[in-house]
């Protein structure tokens, strides 16, 4: 065990208690059957590039659901196609949810565009995007209804606040959605036309043969993303 | 059904919006027509009209043609599209959507929220007007904080 708290303390800079399921395996919701190892998971941490990714699930005040529901798959999903494809990983530094009615009970974003080049910040965004900055990840994921102009998913985000948002009760986010945005955000890779592809533009529920692929200068530029660390 | 041509029916399924953005930047007409006849359709599907809708609140130099054909469902939308109509009408931000936004006062608070939010972005005189009714007036805190909120942005 001394061994694990050396690691965790050293490569993922967490002290305290701490959790083998949280903290070590990165395990914040249901866990899916599939296997956990941890021995795995420290070679992983200790030799394998990652990146950090805060995890915040915005409830209207009042609520009292939790975190969003299908958090674990989506980050089982992302450990999936990253480490397949490009060798790295995603670590969750933590789950959290806002109970607040900053984008109205509904929790829909009223959001200027989704565009990488030029984007401009709607004042919701600007306050969305000041949630979990405190979390010990540059990379925020916000897990939200959706938006006002009925998206599943978004990576533009305010200058110096990396990060995206998905629709948590949306009918359209699929198991790639999150994955796909952050490979928006990761390595700032763009739309292609390949549909076997993470990046695939035409909707991530017209992926075909899953999981999908990433190409070799994908994971280079994710490689070479300012964010992704090593122990 | 509404015919969609290859490329706009792809934006349409996109997970982010940024597809349909550039579609607009495009700025075919044919794209214009598809998704107006998206938005009138009672056979659209729910996600379909709303990003017609959005799209078309934000499609250059035919945003009376857009308000018209947004104003024409505003009776038989849901609550979540009637949000998304009004984020499209303050996107249009013309006197005519302004109008239409200030006509069509709804019962849900969440739809009122986000008519704030619409006629925040217009700032005529007649937004601003009914905006700080609404920071006064209206039946719903959420709805009344957000009214004064915006105000106090506006003012700083």
């Amino acid at each position: 065990m001394a061994s694990v708290r050396n690691t965790v303390r050293s490569c993922l800079d967490k002290s305290g208690t701490i959790s083998l399921r949280e903290d070590v395996l990165g395990v914040y919701g249901d866990d899916n059957p599939q296997d956990r190892s941890v021995l795995d998971q420290l070679d992983r941490i200790r030799n394998d590039p990652f990146v950090r990714v805060a995890l915040v699930t915005v409830r209207p005040s009042g609520s009292t659901a939790g975190q969003d529901g299908d958090l674990q798959r989506d980050l089982d999903n992302t450990n999936r196609v990253y480490q397949n494809e490009c060798g790295g990983w995603v670590y969750p530094v933590g789950s959290r949810v806002v109970n607040t009615n900053l984008l109205g009970t509904n929790v829909l974003l009223d959001q200027n565009d989704c565009s990488g080049n030029g984007h401009s910040v709607s004042d919701e965004e600007d306050d969305l995007f000041d949630l979990g900055r405190d979390m010990g990840a540059d990379i925020v994921c916000y897990f939200i209804n959706g938006s006002t102009g009925g998206a599943f998913g978004c990576a533009a985000h305010p200058d110096g606040r990396r990060g995206f948002w998905t629709a948590n009760s949306s009918p359209g986010r699929t198991p790639w959605t999150f994955p796909h945005e952050l490979g928006h955000i990761v390595g700032d890779n763009g739309h292609v036309s390949d549909t076997d592809n993470l990046m695939y533009g035409g909707g991530t529920n017209g992926i075909t043969d899953p999981p999908p692929d990433l190409t070799d200068p994908q994971c280079n530029r994710i490689g070479g993303d300012e964010d992704l660390e090593t122990c | 059904m509404v015919e969609i041509r290859e490329q706009l029916e792809k934006a349409l399924n996109s997970d982010d919006l940024g597809p349909l953005e550039t579609i607009v930047e495009q700025g075919d007409p044919d794209d214009f027509e598809t998704l107006r006849e998206l938005v009138r359709s009672e056979e659209t599907s729910e996600t379909y009209r709303r990003r017609a809708m959005s799209a078309l609140g934000r499609w250059p130099d035919r945003e009376d043609e857009a308000a018209e054909a947004i104003e024409s469902v505003l009776p038989r939308l849901t609550e979540i599209e009637r949000i998304t109509a009004m984020s499209a009408l303050g996107r249009i931000g013309t006197p005519a959507a302004r109008d239409i936004l200030l006509r069509s006062r709804s019962d849900a608070p969440d739809v009122r929220r986000q008519a704030v939010n619409a006629l925040a972005r217009i700032r005529d005189e007649a937004a601003m007007d009914a905006i700080r009714e609404m920071a006064e007036e209206d039946d719903s805190e959420m709805v009344r904080e957000k009214a004064q909120e915006l105000l106090a942005r506006r003012d700083t």
